[in-house]
């Protein structure tokens, strides 16, 4: 257990290193400011026309949470891509632990990124949400949209363990004997993901169904992620 | 003296191009071990499978005593691998790096401070520890790297071609660092296609060439087996090759001939005594090289 915990601190640090790596210019912060409060403005200007109009579906705004889903996908296999285009594999790969703590390591960094990078999102929503609201006069619904909110926010939470795992196999395969396999994963994944996404937030599920499906995809994640250190370990090109 | 390496018949194939064909050789503990050959030759995947990041298809290695294929995790804690391109954080200070690379390898707290401490003497940028890698040439960067490999104190040190591309001074001082590590015990596998490297730094080598492993053995019985004796002849004005008694082949070389011969003496002592139709400037017996003993193996220059 300490040696995964270790392994995952130095990689959520090795996001700054990788930045660092890089050595990407990065943008100065006076212009990181202006495009901040520009975009702030394009967002409060569509916040406003929205509560002006007064025929806004707040529920769906939460839809947002879908794209997260993809994102968390692409990120996940980002993270394992970049040992190749840092050129660390090699190193990363000698490293004394097996191949399946090295891929949970990531695995979980990406979790941990994924939970807080929403939960910035969900507040961020809210904020807009509510203002949208104030402008509507529809402050009693607050707390049920809050709580439908919160509770997809829950619930995608809830998947993204799979979304994540399979973004690493993804990109386990890019890099092994099986490369011709990956678009056609790569597709099959992102339709299975959002079958999953579309069930959450249009199909009438009960509490225990959605439980069910939530448990199931916990266990294929474990077989993805095994799969994953299965191919790296035996057939990985490098 | 015992055995930190034994290679056993290693095969590996990539899709229908096979890398290695029965690669074996053994390297004994303490020692400097040159594996040798050309851009292609099969000497990375060689270090590939002995750092563990891939698995040969046929064959064993063992490594101190461990059967790698079994063992590898907790074997890789007591080998340290300094790969062929430079592993760092740009950005980062020397120092930072290694507390980076270190606490990878399981060293913390004062035991890690106390190590970046010597290694960062050891690899002579003590008063660079501060900067920022970005800031420091290729050559030390790679110092750096080795470094790095070398904190968790590994019993063997694998080390794919760390010279590529760095300037003398580094160089240099990269080759004090493995004379310095084989004093202390350290096993060094070191793999390169520069021969006047291994020449420098190994003890025994062995050459391979399309993922064969064409000759090995210490370096004076590679060079007492296979290289060509000869003599230069520089005698700028002499147009024709020259004959002597006991020439095997004569061929030009900058502004003299080379003659290979097994009678060295009775050659000199020609050239000494004899005229030669043009004035010599220079006689001399060649040093034998190991350039030579792959040329008498492969028939081709290493560099080709």
């Amino acid at each position: 257990m300490t040696t995964l915990r270790l392994l995952i601190k130095n990689e959520l640090r090795s996001k700054t290193r990788h930045r660092e790596r890089s050595g990407s210019t990065s943008m100065p912060k006076k212009w990181i400011t202006i495009y901040g409060a520009l975009a702030l403005v394009i967002v409060a200007g569509i916040a406003t026309y929205l509560g002006i109009q007064g025929e806004t579906k707040f529920k769906e705004i939460w839809y947002f949470n879908w794209g997260m889903l993809f994102w968390a996908t692409a990120r996940a296999g980002k993270s394992v891509q970049k040992e190749w285009d840092n050129e660390t594999a090699g190193w990363w790969l000698s490293l004394p632990y097996s191949r399946g703590t090295l891929l949970t390591a990531k695995f979980f960094v990406n979790l941990i990124r994924w939970v807080k990078t929403s939960a910035v999102i969900y507040i961020a929503l809210f904020i807009f949400i509510l203002y949208v609201m104030a402008l509507e006069g529809k402050g009693s619904e607050i707390f049920d949209v809050l709580v439908k909110g919160g509770q997809w926010y829950v619930l995608f939470i809830s998947l993204s363990p799979f979304a994540i795992g399979v973004g690493i196999l993804n990109w386990v395969i890019r890099k092994s004997m099986f490369r011709p396999m990956f678009p056609l994963l790569w597709i099959l994944s992102l339709i299975v993901i959002n079958i999953l996404a579309w069930l959450f937030l249009t199909a009438s599920l009960t509490g225990g169904e959605m439980l069910g499906i939530i448990a199931v995809s916990w266990i294929v994640t474990l077989g993805v992620v095994r799969l994953a250190t299965h191919i790296l370990d035996q057939h990985a090109v490098l | 003296m015992e055995e930190a390496l034994v290679i056993d018949h290693l095969q590996k194939s990539y899709d229908q191009k096979q890398a290695l064909q029965g690669v074996t050789f053994s390297v004994k503990s303490g020692t400097c071990f040159g594996l040798l050959g050309p851009n292609g030759a099969g000497k990375s995947t060689t270090m590939k499978i002995l750092t563990g990041i891939i698995e040969a298809d046929r064959g064993s290695v063992h490594m101190l005593g461990i059967d790698a294929s079994e063992k590898g995790k907790g074997l890789r804690q007591r080998v340290g691998y300094v790969p062929q391109s430079i592993t760092l954080y740009e950005k980062l200070s020397a120092y930072d790096n290694l507390k980076f690379f270190g606490e990878m390898y399981g060293v913390r707290g004062k035991k890690l401070q106390q190590r970046i401490k010597e290694v960062l003497e050891q690899i002579g940028l003590k008063d660079r520890s501060k900067d920022a890698v970005e800031t420091f040439s290729g050559g030390m960067k790679r110092r750096v790297n080795i470094a790095a490999a070398l904190l968790h104190k590994p019993e063997v040190l694998i080390l794919d071609e760390p010279t590529v591309g760095i300037d003398p001074q580094s160089r240099n001082h990269i080759f004090d660092m493995i004379r310095m590590l084989k004093k202390e015990g350290v096993t060094l596998i070191y793999s390169t296609h520069y021969m006047e490297e291994v020449e420098a730094l190994c003890d025994d080598i062995a050459i391979i060439d399309h993922g064969k492993i064409i000759a090995q053995g210490h370096l004076h019985e590679l060079l007492e087996e296979y290289s060509q004796r000869a003599i230069y002849v520089e005698a700028p004005t002499l147009k024709e090759p020259p004959t002597s008694p006991g020439a095997i082949r004569t061929y030009p070389q900058g502004e003299g001939w080379m003659i290979e011969t097994e009678k060295l003496k009775e050659t000199m002592l020609y050239f000494l005594n004899s005229d030669v139709g043009a004035k010599v400037t220079r006689l001399e017996i060649v040093r034998p090289s190991l350039e030579s003993v792959f040329l008498s193996l492969t028939g081709t220059q290493l560099r080709d």
